[in-house]
């Protein structure tokens, strides 16, 4: 039985500032937490109720701040042997500028763009009933949906620095007409029920930013080029594909596409490449309506023979060399992580330490090395550094020394894939410390991570990308409803939960 | 033992393809012979989901990748019993291969 790594965590008496083993975001099934992880976990526990006794304050104010995230930091360094992360002891008693009420965005170093996030119906939720939930300006529905969204809301941007949000998509089709020939609207347009379908993005983010008073949220599409599709002739329905990308594009006015090209939402039988004949045609009618971003899901795969192979990123190639006009973000950078590998997931991800190469990650690199005159292509490092971070923190240097080395500071964008992960917090203080060892920058050409790089890659790459003036919105968030929300958040004792919704072994 | 090369999924579909049923014919085909030997149709769902492990507090089964919807206990019920009538078909002919 596979529970939520948050209801794991509590009926263990586990009260962590960093998750303590890779949490599913249901793309692999669990995997067992490590003797590693453990200690870590035991070394956490240990620190961080002594500390918070020391400083007199409650175990869970501290494990909340991010004195008791940089604890958790301490502890993996030490039991990993390495200073991945560059983390003073003194941090543990004091906070630095980077504690989340200085933050978000307008006063912190770093402008924060989230370019993976998804919220879902399904993430129980403790956060509506809590005191500090009660009266602060939330004008959403009382539904399991804006319950959901509340939750998404406060763990963004309440208990983390992310400025802004890309509510990222899961694949799924929207119903475009009902029996009578009517064209269906909202929630109708997906009667059998959808996690985050391209209606409820939209909506979602015009809800947030029309609360906020300024933009905080963009949304991503959905429509890919197999999800309307004729049975008769065995093709794509392209008026119906029409018909929805001009809703997509002119109605939902969505910031970017999302493909799965694993997935199959109109049962034809077989997902879709990005070099193929429906792809290019659909590359070529987006271009001719002025949407030129493709953000493509890449890795995490399942075993189906008929499907699996389709999330291998080869197919990326010929896409960008033939359409150097659009750019195409890769999430998860690629990374396989099968869905059966359990316990020797290394092995079976062909991890080779020596090179730091492993699967499908080195074919996204093969892709750049080969053909240096691509300029659009980005790895996404949403479940990759965080994912990497916790498994393996040698790993995730080769994983984010090579993005860095092969495509550059400046084409590899920030992404987390919470709520999976909880509140995005814990890796953005990761990542603020985040290094990679001397030795493998001599043995491989690494650049050293300086935060000049962790600007591109926290920011100002995405801004880039979606068309942002990042000095225009650090002069506008300050004022905005969201921020006094935050603050009288805080000011009330509002705390991050440390509550990861991902799936792991029950305890 | 060896576990033959079992190929469910490239069986014709016995109801209306989707993502999530491809998806559960490839699970099956990863699963042991000899687990699968012990499926009992009669058992309840409850010791269903503990006899398989890949469910979910929340009830679904937690088959990766499979993102447009969700597999369900009655799902899987339909599609265990005809990968069991698959393998008793094709087992003797794998076997003698493998």
């Amino acid at each position: 039985m596979w529970v939520r790594k948050g209801e794991r965590d509590r009926a263990l008496g586990v009260d962590s500032p960093i998750p303590t083993q890779v949490v599913s975001n249901e793309e692999f099934i669990p995997r067992p937490q490590t003797k590693k992880q453990k200690q870590v976990e035991d070394l956490i526990m240990e620190w961080g109720t002594a500390r918070a006794k020391k400083l007199n304050m409650s175990r869970r104010a501290y494990m909340a701040s991010s004195m008791g995230l940089c604890t958790a930091l301490l502890a993996s360094n030490c039991v990993y042997g390495q200073d991945t992360f560059e983390v003073g002891e003194d941090e543990a008693f004091e906070p630095r500028e980077t504690e989340v009420v200085k933050a978000n965005g307008q006063k912190g170093k770093f402008f924060i763009i989230d370019v993976q996030a998804h919220y879902s119906n399904g993430i129980a939720l403790n956060f509506r009933n809590s005191e500090t939930a009660r009266n602060m300006g939330f004008s959403l529905k009382d539904d399991v949906e804006s319950y959901s969204f509340r939750t998404f809301t406060k763990e963004m941007f309440l208990d983390s620095e992310t400025a802004m949000v890309v509510i990222s998509g899961v694949p799924g089709k929207e119903e475009q007409r009902g029996a009578d020939g009517r064209v269906l609207e909202g929630a109708e347009r997906t009667p059998r029920g959808a996690i985050l379908p391209s209606w409820l993005m939209a909506q979602s983010r015009n809800e947030l930013n029309a609360m906020a008073g300024s933009q905080r949220a963009m949304c991503q599409g959905n429509l890919a080029p197999n999800h309307y599709w004729n049975a008769t002739t065995n093709s794509i329905d392209k008026a119906a594909t029409i018909e929805q990308m001009e809703r997509e594009l002119n109605q939902y006015k969505i910031n970017s596409w999302k493909w799965y090209c694993h997935t199959d939402p109109a049962r034809t039988g077989n997902g879709f490449q990005l070099d193929d004949d429906n792809a290019q045609w659909f590359i070529e009618e987006s271009r001719k309506r002025g949407m030129k971003l493709i953000s493509v899901h890449k890795g995490y795969s399942y075993q189906s023979r008929t499907l699996g192979h389709l999330a291998n990123p080869k197919d990326i190639e010929k896409a960008a060399l033939r359409n150097p006009d659009f750019n195409f973000v890769v999430y998860h950078s690629a990374l396989k992580h099968g869905a059966t590998d359990g316990a020797n997931w290394k092995e079976m991800n062909e991890y080779n330490p020596e090179t730091g190469d492993f699967l499908w990650h080195k074919i996204l690199m093969d892709i750049k090395r080969n053909n240096p005159q691509i300029n659009n292509v980005y790895p996404e490092i949403g479940s990759f550094f965080n994912t990497l971070a916790i498994q393996d923190p040698v790993m995730c240097e080769h994983g984010m020394g090579l993005n860095i080395k092969t495509y550059g500071a400046d084409h590899v964008v920030w992404g987390t894939d919470c709520l999976w992960w909880g509140s995005p917090q814990w890796g953005i203080e990761a990542f603020k410390r985040f290094q990679i060892r001397d030795e493998l920058c001599e043995k491989h050409g690494y650049a050293k991570i300086t935060d000049d790089v962790r600007a591109k890659i926290f920011g100002l790459n995405a801004a880039k990308l979606y068309g942002i003036d990042v000095n225009a919105q650090r002069n506008a968030l300050p004022a905005d409803a969201l921020t006094r929300v935050k603050q009288a958040y805080l000011d009330r004792g509002g705390l991050r939960d440390n509550d990861y919704h991902g799936w792991v072994q029950h305890a | 033992m060896t576990e033959p090369n079992w190929n469910f999924e490239g069986e014709p579909p016995f109801e209306p393809r989707t993502e999530a049923g491809i998806n559960l014919c490839a699970y099956f085909d990863g699963m042991p012979d000899a687990k699968l030997k012990t499926f009992d149709p009669v058992m309840s769902d409850e010791d269903l989901m503990r006899w398989d492990g890949n469910f979910k507090s929340d009830g679904d089964m937690l088959l990766p990748c499979t993102e447009s919807e969700e597999v369900d206990v009655d799902m899987y019920r339909r599609y265990i019993a005809q990968c069991i009538r698959y393998r008793d078909r094709v087992r003797g002919m794998l076997m003698a291969g493998a």
